[in-house]
């Protein structure tokens, strides 16, 4: 990279100087398009990729930031927020039997 | 230290192909001529760079900006990638520069210039590894002596020293063939 202007010419007397000018003939050709696509066509844009893709088109992490924050509270507030009858109650978990939560048992119509 | 490269590389990080397209026109000429001044092969030089930017784009989520430049990195890349080639390949003399250094001087002024070239691509393939490397990144990449110390992992001093030995060897082999040259010409 040389800082000469273009129209320079070196002191013959200077070694140094005509020694630079040398070195600069020899140039090198730029990188051809065929070079660019072959480093284009190795690179394998994977997951990470398609997130940001997806993440893009949800109209990016500034507004798909705060709208799953606002849902993830809203997530863990509202059960603390709903009354205590309204909450729900995991069948799964529970030591009631379905007969028992319907309060089916104690109906006589329903009696076995 | 500001690296302008370095608002690339955090999108290049998420998969950003576009961001990754912009990096590699913005350095692809420079390492390509890096390459082929070191190893003085056009085919090998763009394998290295091929190479080159593949680690770059691998390597972008963990890049961490201050450390230092990014031009830096890439160039310590390509050294490697050089080195490695040269273990693998005895370098080989280009026979095309070989039989354009004749010592009788041509009318034709670009036929001239390729002369030149080819001598200059001589003289430089005949210096030993490290003070070519030196001389590449000083004379032809405008590297200062501090990035060309840490891309070659020497003193500052070292890197000075090595440029001195270089520049001496190629005063000697360049110039006493151009004075030739020039008073023939005459």
């Amino acid at each position: 990279m040389s800082m000469n202007p273009p129209d320079y010419r070196p002191d013959p007397d200077d070694p140094d100087k005509v020694l630079d000018q040398l070195l600069e003939s020899y140039r090198v050709e730029p990188a051809s398009a065929a070079l660019r696509a072959r480093i284009r066509g190795q690179i394998r844009p994977g997951w990470r990729h398609a997130l940001h893709e997806l993440v893009q088109a949800l109209g990016g992490w500034r507004v798909l930031a705060p709208a799953l924050a606002f849902s993830l509270c809203l997530g863990v507030v509202m059960p603390l927020l709903a009354p205590a009858g309204t909450a729900s109650t995991a069948l799964s978990s529970d030591s009631l039997s379905l007969w028992e939560l319907g309060q089916l048992s104690e109906n006589t119509e329903f009696a076995l | 230290m500001d690296d302008p490269d370095a608002a690339l590389l955090a999108r290049i990080a998420v998969g950003d192909t576009r961001a990754f397209d912009r990096l590699v026109s913005r350095h692809i000429d420079r390492i390509v001529a890096f390459a082929q001044r070191m190893l003085g092969s056009r085919e090998d030089a763009e394998d290295v760079a091929q190479e080159v930017f593949l680690k770059a784009w691998q390597w972008a989520g963990r890049w961490r900006p201050g450390q230092a430049r990014f031009a830096t990195w890439l160039h310590t890349v390509a050294l490697n990638a050089c080195r490695q080639r040269w273990r693998r390949f005895t370098p080989q003399t280009d026979e095309l520069s070989a039989h354009l250094v004749s010592p009788l001087p041509q009318p034709d002024d670009a036929l001239d210039a390729d002369m030149q070239a080819a001598r200059v691509r001589q003289a430089l393939a005949a210096l030993p590894e490290r003070q070519r490397a030196a001389m590449v990144l000083s004379h032809y990449q405008g590297m200062s002596n501090i990035e060309s110390a840490e891309i070659l992992d020497v003193s500052v001093e070292a890197v000075e020293s090595l440029l001195g030995r270089a520049r001496r060897s190629l005063r000697q082999r360049l110039l006493a063939e151009h004075q030739t040259l020039s008073k023939c010409e005459r």
